[in-house]
């Protein structure tokens, strides 16, 4: 396949929208003939990028939308954007804990952060337009 | 999330966790499972063979956990884990701070090296 495709969904800030926007990432990346390995990263990098969304983005109890963008363009680069109306926070200048030593001085904050470092080939942040924008790039 | 709790000879329990460890997933589990590792004993083995996704937040309740044990003079053991779950594991820098093992005989070695 050498054409870029796009795809999208919206969620809301509750957790319950988990498993279905899971299924949504596999799905898609099923259709594509994408490793498991790939779609799995994918699942990890959304699940993170959301929980802290759902956890530290809004101040007030009212329902958010949170929208996803999955495209794989014409390079064969998998990109996942998330984008919310929260507080605006750069996550990717959160500063990482650690290498942990032991368990006892263990500092367990900013784990997802580091997974989405780690497992995408590429992560930055924008604030346009009052949204919090994340991307995150995946070398298939 | 499923979760049992099995003992072992040598006062070892093992722990199997089947499932998803999301946010959803850990939400069943997380206070049956600090219930158990909140135990008497002090050597577990968590088998993490049935566990096909992980996240932050199932490292994070497994870590709570070990720090536990660990306090109070016990070990903690990974066994199995699938592909994925070994690779966000070693993203996680787990490697460092808990063995981690293929094989149910090597986890008996690590907790009881005695023998």
């Amino acid at each position: 396949m050498q054409h870029s495709e796009k795809f999208e969904l919206c969620v809301t800030n509750n957790f319950s929208e988990f498993r279905a926007m899971s299924l949504w990432l596999h799905n898609i990346c099923e259709n594509l003939a994408l490793p498991e390995s790939l779609a799995k990263d994918l699942d990890v990098c959304a699940n993170e990028a959301i929980t802290n969304i759902i956890l530290y983005a809004y101040k007030d109890q009212e329902p958010h939308k949170i929208l996803i963008q999955i495209e794989i363009n014409q390079n064969q680069e998998l990109i996942l954007t998330i984008q919310d109306d929260g507080f605006p926070f750069d996550p990717f200048t959160f500063s990482l804990p650690d290498t942990y030593e032991k368990i006892s001085g263990l500092n367990i904050g900013g784990l997802g952060i580091q997974l989405m470092q780690n497992l995408a080939s590429q992560c930055y942040y924008q604030w346009l337009s009052d949204k919090n924008i994340i991307t995150l790039r995946f070398v298939n | 999330m499923k979760i049992s709790c099995e003992e072992l000879n040598g006062d070892i329990y093992k722990i199997n966790l089947t499932g998803r460890m999301d946010i959803p997933g850990n939400a069943e589990i997380d206070i049956k499972f600090s219930g158990m590792t909140a135990s008497p004993g002090k050597l577990f083995i968590i088998d993490l063979s049935g566990v096909d996704f992980i996240a932050s937040i199932g490292i994070r309740t497994i870590l709570m956990s070990a720090k536990a044990i660990q306090n109070r003079g016990g070990k903690i053991v990974l066994l199995n884990p699938t592909d994925h779950v070994s690779k966000i594991l070693s993203v996680a820098g787990i490697g460092t701070i808990l063995d981690i093992t293929n094989n149910l005989e090597s986890a008996l070695c690590l907790l009881l090296p005695e023998k």
